[in-house]
């Protein structure tokens, strides 16, 4: 098992304002976070991730026990002297004025020089090589408001880098990015953890991703906290239980979020003939159909050893066309699969009843 | 980094200093050529009526003119970087409004039943009771400022603050406008007109005593500025300590924008313009090179605009605050649109 570098003794988070009753948060007890691991935390909305993150981070004072980093108390640490333990990065960044990138990065060395403010010629090679870490160094003239939200948070990364702490905190960075950006930042954060001996936090929504890519999770709910390795998680059915909703559905095999119907409505197999595979136009028949069954669950429609419709994909006498061949109270119905929406061709033969 | 670069626009911008200072004393209702100049400062003549001139009138004004640009841009410069916004200036903390309110205090007192007379009839000591009535004035605010600063953890509410400041001042100063006579009234107005004159060598002292400590803190938050670009959040992360960057930041600009507005009255535009000049020129927000050009550009303007105030040879003066204005604003609105390219 890894060093611990920021651990907690009967960790209890919330806020408490004067003279009133103390509002609790969460009760998480003996946290660790280890050196080179990406660990993720996830959580509904307003369960308590950013609170769990200020208070971490010696922002907000825990309502009991006390989080220590090197062992160092946290309670005991000015802004200075934390800012030199831990890093972070936010989900927005609203930079005012003109800043290049390097300049912007250079900042995370600002714990480190004097009132005055005069950096070294070393915090400078730190700073590129903060850069070069996550790719960003050929970025570092370009004014930060030039940048595109994912290049922008590269660049808060690599400043964090730069802050040299062993402890990174991330409160959703990824909020305002798209796929692809998303997923670039998740595999950089895990190289840096690992290569570069950090312990990571990161707070998101991200699920499925987090399950792919990060060595633990901690996952809030109530006011606990479960911690543990993506496998470990998914094979307790703790993700369904957690994030228990009548509108969504874990799938423990695919790592995916499956909607669900509100109602049930009728019952369904779907199939295809052997021809289709024969179909030479530019959709793969069986590839769709696996799609329009997942649609069609998703709007209520259900499988069932009795099936109300029996649908079958085949391929049109001329080999030109796919049909949907539909047997529902034993009478039979065709549709041409470009020009029909499958779900609804069969809700109104089911709703004609 | 520019580093270079950025030197080499700075020592410019200051060398421009000495030839503007040199037209500033040499233009006004009697003209000095620049050799008369020469002559009188360095020829060590100092009976002749332009020596006096030269001394007692002209050279005073030019030295205010500097340190006024100087300490508003700086403290304009402090403003905008605490709440992060291009419009902010000194005046937003309410405490020009708190000098107009002591000063309107003193000249209109008769009017309001305090008893004291006129400030014109108390002649020099009418100068300092009028500088202490707006440092007094200035003060006050500044210390509920800091008192809310310290107190509440929020810029917005401190901005808000500042701003009923004014509202709550400036209508304390028209119902003492409104209860006094035309006299008294005349004089507070030519007091809100600004003005670099009538102000003694060893109120420059003072002033520039003020101005270099203002300065030196301003100095030391450099770094502080910097982090505030990046939103308050980041700034903390990287160790700023948010309470007493601000608490500093005010201090500073009080003492810079309140010592000037008690000698000079209210001077507009200059705070809010000069930092937007520098941001253009520097093109870089990094505080470290903006701090030093805010402070010479000030300069620089103030003396431009004390000399268009006296240029016409007639001796007639135009109010150095309508002049600043005027000359500001356009100014703020071309450094804005170019900043936005």
């Amino acid at each position: 098992m890894n060093e611990s570098v920021l651990s907690t003794q009967n960790l209890i988070t919330g806020y408490q304002d004067k003279g009133e009753v103390p509002k609790v948060v969460g009760q998480y007890g003996e946290l660790h976070l280890r050196r080179g691991e990406f660990n993720v935390l996830i959580g509904i909305n307003g369960v308590g991730k950013s609170t769990l993150l200020k208070t971490l981070s010696g922002e907000i004072v825990p309502l009991e026990g006390q989080v220590s980093i090197n062992n160092q108390i946290l309670g005991d640490l000015n802004n200075t002297q934390r800012s030199l333990l831990i890093s972070f990065v936010f989900s927005n960044t609203s930079i005012v004025g003109k800043l290049t990138v390097f300049e912007t990065v250079l900042m995370g060395r600002y714990p480190y020089v004097n009132w005055w403010g005069k950096l070294k010629d070393s915090d400078h090679t730190i700073a590129l090589d903060a850069l070069k870490d996550v790719g960003a160094d050929h970025l570092q003239d370009r004014y930060i408001n030039t940048l595109s939200d994912g290049e922008r948070q590269k660049v808060m990364i690599a400043r964090a880098i730069a802050q040299n702490t062993d402890v990174i905190f991330l409160d959703e960075p990824s909020a305002h990015l798209d796929l692809i950006n998303r997923i670039e930042i998740f595999q950089l954060l895990k190289n840096i953890a690992r290569k570069k001996k950090k312990a990571i936090l990161l707070s998101t929504h991200e699920i499925e991703m987090s399950l792919q890519v990060a060595d633990n999770l901690w996952i809030l709910y109530g006011n606990q906290v479960k911690i543990g390795s993506p496998s470990a998680i998914v094979a307790s059915n703790f993700i369904n239980q957690t994030f228990s909703s009548p509108s969504i559905a874990f799938n423990a095999k695919s790592g995916v979020f499956n909607f669900c119907a509100p109602e049930s409505l009728f019952s369904f197999t779907i199939s295809h003939s052997d021809t289709v595979r024969q179909y030479d136009g530019t959709i793969d028949p069986v590839v769709y159909l696996e799609w329009e069954c997942k649609k069609m669950i998703s709007e209520g429609a259900y499988t069932d050893e009795n099936p109300q419709f029996e649908v079958l994909l085949t391929l049109s006498d001329d080999k030109k066309a796919l049909i949907w061949n539909v047997n529902y109270n034993g009478k039979k119905y065709t549709y041409d699969l470009c020009n029909c929406n499958l779900f609804s061709e069969l809700m109104k033969l089911y709703q004609a009843d | 980094m520019n580093k270079k670069y950025i030197d080499i626009k700075l020592i410019g911008l200051s060398l421009t200093i000495i030839p503007l200072f040199f037209i500033d004393i040499s233009i006004g209702s009697s003209n000095i050529s620049i050799s008369e100049i020469i002559q009188t400062l360095f020829g060590g003549e100092e009976e002749s009526s332009i020596a006096t001139i030269l001394w007692l009138i002209r050279i005073p004004k030019a030295l205010v003119a500097i340190l006024v640009g100087i300490a508003l841009s700086i403290s304009g410069l402090l403003m905008q970087a605490l709440f992060r916004n291009p419009m902010a200036g000194p005046s937003v903390l309410g405490i020009n409004s708190g000098a107009s309110l002591g000063v309107a205090l003193v000249s209109l007192s008769s009017g309001i039943g305090l008893g004291i007379n006129s400030i014109s009839y108390l002649e020099n000591f009418g100068i300092w009771l009028t500088v202490i009535a707006a440092s007094a004035g200035a003060g006050i605010v500044m210390f509920i400022i800091l008192l809310v600063a310290h107190k509440v953890n929020d810029n917005v509410a401190l901005l808000i603050v500042g701003m009923m400041l004014g509202a709550l001042t400036a209508s304390l100063v028209g119902i003492a406008q409104y209860f006094s006579h035309p006299d008294q009234l005349q004089e507070y107005i030519l007091w809100t007109f600004g003005s670099l004159g009538g102000i003694v060598y060893e109120q420059i002292t003072i002033l520039t005593v003020f101005v270099i400590l203002g300065f030196i803190i301003a100095l030391t938050l450099c770094r502080s500025m910097n982090l505030m670009l990046l939103g308050e959040q980041y700034a903390k992360s990287m160790g700023l300590s948010v309470q007493k960057y601000r608490i500093l930041s005010i201090l500073s600009a009080s003492l810079l924008a309140g010592s000037v507005t008690g000698f000079c009255g209210p001077i507009g535009f200059v705070g809010i313009a000069a930092p937007h000049i520098a941001r253009v020129v520097a093109k870089s927000s990094d505080h470290f090179k903006l701090l030093p050009l805010s402070a010479v550009i000030g300069a620089i303007g103030m003396l431009i605009c004390d000399t268009i105030s006296h240029i016409s040879d007639s001796g007639v003066v135009i109010p150095i605050n309508s002049i600043t204005s005027l000359i500001g604003a356009p100014i703020v609105i071309i450094a804005m649109l170019k900043g936005r390219k």
